[in-house]
C-alpha cells in the first residue's frame, strides 16, 4: 500500500500489521524522531530516579544534588544522563526539524503533526529551562534570574498597562521579588509535573498521527521512487527492529559519553558551587547553549525587535506548513515545485548554528568588548 | 533484471544484523543499566566518617538558612545596621552586605572619602557586581557594564540605569544601614521595592 497516498485511516491495530515505510535515499530521516524519542525516554527513566533523592529546598537542593552524585551508587550516572540526554534531546529536535522542513515532510495532510512537534519542542526549552534551576548552583540561580529579567523587561517597549505584562508573567513565574524558594518550588513542579504530563500527551498525539499518516516520501524522490516501484519495508519487523537498534546504539552512546565525561566538568567551579545570595556574581553566566540563538540577538539588537520577531517568528514556526504553502503561490508557483521553501529552511539552519558556535564572538565584535 | 533480487538479500542480511544487534545490546545494556538502577535505588550504606561528613555538611546549609533567616528578621525589626568600621571602607574594593531589601549592597569610600552604600544589584540583568573596582569603576561581569563608583551613573556596556544609593548613618567609627523610609529602585525592576 502506497504510504503516501493513504490519508487518514482507522483502526490503528490493523494499520500496524499493514504499514509500510517507503526506502529511498532519505530512509535514515525517518530515525530522527525515534531518536529524539528515546533520549525523551532516558529523560523520563532517569528523572523519576533522581527523584528519589531530591530534596527542592533552597537549603538542601544543592546538597542533595551533591548526595546523588557523590554518595549513592551509580547517582553520578544517572545525574550525567540526565545532563546529557537533556542535551541530546534539543539537540535531535534540532536535527528532527530540519530534516522535516528539508524534506517538506510537514505537507498535507502532516500540518498537525508538524504543530504537535513544534509545540512539544517548545515545551523541552521550557523543561531544560526549568530543570536547570534545581540543582540550585551558582549558574542555574543566575540564568534563572537573567532569564527572568529578559521576561519581565520584554513588554517594556508596550504603552500604558501593556508594558507591566512581562513583569507580571516574571513574578507569577518567580512567585515572589526575585528568585528564592517559591520559585525553586515553582520551577520544580513545572519541570516534575506540569510540563512531562502536558509534553506526554501532545507527543502522543504526534506518535498517533505520524501512525495515521504514515510516512511521508520526500519530494525530491517521489519520481524515482515511483519508478522504482514504490520499494517498501514491513514496519513490523522489519524497520522496528532497526529503529530499536538505533536507539540502543544512541543510549549506549550516552551512558559511555555520560560516565567518561560528567557534565559538571564543563562548569568551573564558581559557577558550580552553591549558589549563595551575599556573594557577587561569577564570569561566565549565560544560558545554554540551544538558547544563543534568542540570547545573542538581545545582546545585539534593540530588545524590542528581538522580542517582536521572535514572537512572530515562534508563531511562524508553528504554524509553517500553511505559510510554506502559501509564500511560494507570491512566486507564482506550485506550491510542491518551489524551491523557497528549502531556501527558507537553509537559511533559518545556517542562522541558528552560526549564532550557536559563534554568538559570543560576533556580540564581541559588534559591541566591542563583551 | 536481477535487482530486486539483490536488494531483497541485502535487505534481509541487515535485518537479520539488526535483529542480532537490537538482542544482543538490548540484552547487555538493560541488564547492566538494571544492576544500576537496582544499586542506585537500594541507596547507599553510609560509613560512620561519610555519616559524619553528610551531616557536617547538612548543619552547614541549615545554619546558612537560619543565618539568612536571622538577616531577614533583623531588617524587618531594626530600622538601622551596622555594617562596617569605618577604617575596613577603601575607595578601590567594597564590602558586600545585604539590605533592607535583602538584596546585595557595596559599602566603600568614594574619591572624596565619603562613605556611600549602593546597590550591588546590576541595572541590566540583575546579577550581583564584583566587589572589586577596575580602574575606579564598578563592574559587572555577567555582560561587562561599568558603573561610575562615584555617582553609580552606568558609563559603558548594556546597563542604562544607574545603581542606586541606599541611606547610611555614620555613628562613631561605625557604619549603619538605614531602612528607606521611601521604596527604591533596585536592579532592573521597573517598580521601586519595599524595604522587608
Amino acid at each position: 500500500m502506497p504510504a503516501e497516498e493513504a490519508g487518514w485511516k482507522p483502526a490503528l491495530p490493523g494499520l500496524f500489521k499493514e504499514k509500510e515505510v517507503p526506502t529511498h535515499r532519505f530512509t535514515w530521516a525517518y530515525y530522527l524522531g525515534g531518536l529524539t524519542l528515546i533520549a525523551l525516554k532516558l529523560q523520563f527513566i532517569t528523572g523519576i530516579l533522581l527523584l528519589l533523592y531530591y530534596k527542592p529546598t533552597t537549603i538542601e537542593a544543592y546538597q542533595s544534588v551533591q548526595f546523588i552524585t557523590r554518595t549513592v551508587p551509580g547517582g553520578d550516572l544517572i545525574r550525567s544522563v540526565h545532563a546529557w540526554s537533556a542535551n541530546a534531546v534539543v539537540f535531535m529536535v534540532f536535527v528532527h526539524f530540519a530534516s522535516v522542513f528539508v524534506l517538506r515532510a510537514y505537507r498535507r495532510p502532516r500540518e498537525w503533526t508538524w504543530v504537535s512537534g513544534a509545540v512539544s519542542m517548545l515545551l523541552l526549552l521550557a523543561l531544560s529551562f526549568s530543570g536547570y534551576l534545581l540543582p540550585w548552583n551558582t549558574l542555574s540561580v543566575y540564568a534563572t534570574k537573567v532569564g527572568t529579567e529578559i521576561m519581565q523587561a520584554s513588554t517594556l517597549f508596550l504603552p500604558g498597562m501593556l508594558a507591566g505584562i512581562g513583569g507580571s508573567m516574571a513574578s507569577l513565574l518567580l512567585g515572589g521579588a526575585t528568585v528564592g524558594q517559591e520559585t525553586l518550588t515553582r520551577f520544580f513542579a513545572l519541570h516534575v509535573a506540569i510540563l512531562p504530563a502536558i509534553l506526554v500527551g501532545i507527543v502522543l498525539v504526534h506518535l498517533l498521527l505520524i501512525q495515521l499518516h504514515g510516512m511521508s516520501v520526500p519530494l525530491s524522490e517521489t519520481k524515482t521512487y515511483t519508478e522504482r516501484g514504490r520499494p517498501a519495508e514491513k514496519f513490523i519487523p522489519t524497520f522496528v527492529v532497526k529503529d530499536f537498534a538505533m536507539w540502543i546504539l544512541f543510549a549506549a552512546a550516552i551512558t559511555i559519553l555520560a560516565k567518561i565525561l560528567p557534565y559538571e566538568y564543563f562548569l568551573p567551579y564558581t559557577l558550580a558551587r552553591a549558589y549563595d545570595p551575599l556573594l557577587p556574581a561569577p564570569d561566565g553566566i549565560r544560558p545554554e547553549w540551544y538558547f544563543f540563538f534568542v540570547y545573542y540577538p538581545l545582546e545585539i539588537f534593540p530588545r524590542a525587535v528581538v522580542i517582536i520577531g521572535t514572537i512572530v517568528l515562534t508563531l511562524a514556526f508553528i504554524f509553517a506548513p500553511w505559510l510554506l504553502n502559501r509564500v511560494p503561490a507570491l512566486w507564482g508557483k506550485q506550491s510542491d515545485e518551489s524551491p523557497v521553501p528549502t531556501y527558507i529552511a537553509l537559511a533559518a539552519i545556517i542562522i541558528i548554528i552560526t549564532l550557536t558556535i559563534f554568538g559570543a564572538p560576533i556580540v564581541t565584535a559588534v559591541r566591542g568588548g563583551h | 533484471v536481477n535487482e530486486p533480487e539483490v536488494q531483497a538479500t541485502t535487505n534481509r542480511r541487515s535485518f537479520v544484523a539488526s535483529a542480532v544487534l537490537a538482542i544482543a545490546g538490548l540484552t547487555t545494556f538493560t541488564g547492566a543499566w538494571l544492576v544500576y538502577i537496582v544499586r542506585y535505588i537500594v541507596g547507599p550504606r553510609l560509613t560512620s566518617a561519610q555519616s559524619t561528613a553528610l551531616i557536617n555538611e547538612q548543619n552547614q546549609a541549615l545554619e546558612a538558612g537560619i543565618r539568612l533567616n536571622n538577616l531577614r528578621l533583623e531588617r524587618i525589626q531594626k530600622p538601622e545596621i551596622e555594617i562596617a568600621s569605618l577604617d575596613d571602607l577603601s575607595t578601590d574594593q567594597a564590602k558586600l552586605a545585604t539590605d533592607y531589601f535583602l538584596q546585595p549592597v557595596l559599602v566603600y569610600k568614594t574619591a572624596d572619602d565619603k562613605p556611600v552604600a549602593r546597590s550591588a544589584v546590576c541595572t541590566h540583568l540583575g546579577c550581583t557586581v564584583q566587589t572589586d573596582f577596575v580602574d575606579g569603576k564598578i563592574f559587572c561581569p555577567c555582560h561587562a557594564s561599568y558603573f561610575d563608583a562615584n555617582t553609580g551613573q552606568a558609563l559603558s556596556g548594556p546597563a542604562t540605569v544607574a545603581l542606586a544609593e541606599e541611606p547610611l548613618i555614620i555613628k562613631g567609627d561605625k557604619v549603619y544601614l538605614v531602612r528607606p523610609t521611601e521604596p527604591i529602585k533596585i536592579g532592573p525592576a521597573q517598580n521601586a521595592m519595599e524595604p522587608v
